[in-house]
C-alpha cells in the first residue's frame, strides 16, 4: 500500500497525475511520445548536418578570382590606389541542432565549445567571402581597411557584421589578377576547426534510434520504472508479498 | 560621394575637417519574418530574414549618415565606424559615424 492507494475518495484523480500504470492507454502513449521526439529529432538532427556541410563546401570552394581579392586591415601599402567604396556585409546565422545538443553538454563539463567556434568561424568566414564577391563584382583587387564585429541575436544565434574599403581601380579593369589557376587556401580558412565528422552525426543518430528501439521493446517500461520507485514491485519485478493479516484480538470476556 | 573606413585614402588629399557625421536607426521585421526565422533556427544555418534586417538598417544609418554630411557640404566621410546594438527580440539599432571631408585628387 502506497499513499496513492489511500487518496480520500474524490481525490483519486491526483494519483492519475503520476501513476501512469492507472492509466490503460500509458504505455501506448509514452511508447508514441518518444518515438516521436526520437524521430522528428533525428529528422532535424540529419537536415541540419546536411545544411551544415552544405556550407561548408560553399566556403571551401572558392573560384581564382574571389580567392585572389587581397584583404587589408588598416591602409594599403603604397601603390594601391582606386577610388574608395565603402563594401559591407552581414550575415546572421544559428547552429545546427546538434551542435546546441553538444554545447549543452561540454558547457556541463566546461572548456572549449568547439561547436560554438565552429558556428562563429563559419559566420566570420562567410562575411569574408561576401565581400570578396563584392570586391570582385566592383572589380577591386584589393580590400583595405576590413572590420568586424560579433553581435549576440538571442541564444545560438551569431551575427557577423563585416566592413571594407574596396580600392575600385580608375581604368576598370577586365580581369582580375588571380594568385594562381587553382585557388590556394584563402587566409582566413587557415587555422579553424575541422568541420563536423559524420561520425557525430551518426553517434547521436544511433543513440536517439537506440532509446526509440528500447522504448519499444521494453514491455510497460514507465510502469516498471514508477512501481519500482513508488514500492509496488521488488527488483525483480515481483510484487512483494502481503502484509501478514494480523490474528483478530480475542474476544473481551464479559 | 566617397565613403571609406580608412583614415586617409591614397592618392586624395583633405582640404577642409568638417566634423563628426553620424546616422542612426532602429528596425525590426514584421512578425511573420520573426516566426520563419524561429522555424529556420530548428534546422540552424542562416536566417535570412535578419541578415536582410540588418542590412537594411546599416543601409538606412549610411544614407542618413551621408545626408548630414552633404548638408555640411562634405563630398567625402573618412574613418566610417559602425555600432550596433540589439534590442530585445528581432529589433536593431544602428549607429553609423565618420568624418566629414573635403577631399581632392591629387595631382600625379
Amino acid at each position: 500500500m502506497n499513499w496513492i492507494d489511500r487518496l480520500p475518495p474524490g481525490m483519486e484523480w491526483l494519483g492519475y497525475l503520476i501513476n501512469f500504470e492507472k492509466m490503460a492507454w500509458a504505455d501506448d502513449f509514452w511508447l508514441a511520445g518518444v518515438m516521436l521526439v526520437a524521430l522528428f529529432n533525428s529528422g532535424f538532427i540529419l537536415a541540419g548536418a546536411w545544411l551544415e556541410r552544405r556550407h561548408d563546401r560553399r566556403l571551401a570552394t572558392m573560384d581564382a578570382a574571389t580567392a585572389g581579392v587581397l584583404l587589408l586591415t588598416g591602409k594599403p601599402p603604397p601603390g594601391y590606389t582606386g577610388i574608395p567604396t565603402l563594401v559591407r556585409t552581414e550575415v546572421v546565422m544559428a547552429g545546427p541542432p546538434l551542435g546546441r545538443i553538444s554545447a549543452r553538454i561540454r558547457s556541463l563539463i566546461g572548456g572549449r565549445v568547439v561547436t560554438r567556434v565552429r558556428d562563429v568561424e563559419r559566420a566570420r568566414r562567410e562575411a569574408m567571402l561576401r565581400l570578396r564577391e563584392q570586391a570582385v563584382a566592383l572589380g577591386a583587387p584589393v580590400l583595405a581597411g576590413v572590420e568586424y564585429s560579433h553581435l549576440g541575436m538571442g541564444t545560438g544565434r551569431v551575427a557577423v557584421l563585416a566592413t571594407a574599403t574596396a580600392l575600385v581601380p580608375v581604368t576598370p579593369m577586365t580581369a582580375m589578377p588571380t594568385m594562381a589557376p587553382q585557388a590556394p587556401p584563402v587566409p582566413e580558412s587557415r587555422g579553424v576547426v575541422s568541420p563536423r565528422s559524420r561520425w557525430e552525426v551518426a553517434a547521436a543518430l544511433a543513440i536517439l534510434l537506440g532509446l526509440a528501439l528500447i522504448a519499444d521493446q521494453t514491455d510497460n517500461w514507465t510502469g516498471i520504472v514508477f512501481d519500482r520507485v513508488i514500492g509496488r514491485i521488488d527488483k525483480q519485478g515481483k510484487e512483494p508479498p502481503p502484509a501478514p493479516v494480523p490474528p483478530p484480538a480475542p474476544a473481551a470476556t464479559p | 560621394m566617397i565613403l571609406s573606413t580608412m583614415d586617409a585614402p591614397t592618392g586624395y588629399r583633405i582640404v577642409r575637417h568638417l566634423g563628426l557625421v553620424q546616422g542612426s536607426t532602429v528596425r525590426s521585421k514584421h512578425l511573420g519574418r520573426d516566426i520563419m526565422a524561429g522555424l529556420k533556427e530548428l534546422v540552424g544555418g542562416e536566417l535570412r530574414g535578419y541578415t536582410e534586417l540588418l542590412n537594411e538598417a546599416r543601409e538606412e544609418a549610411t544614407i542618413r549618415m551621408r545626408a548630414a554630411a552633404s548638408e555640411l557640404g562634405a563630398n567625402a566621410v573618412l574613418s566610417i565606424r559602425y555600432g550596433t546594438a540589439n534590442i530585445g527580440n528581432g529589433a536593431a539599432e544602428v549607429l553609423a559615424y565618420g568624418t566629414a571631408v573635403e577631399l581632392m585628387a591629387e595631382q600625379p
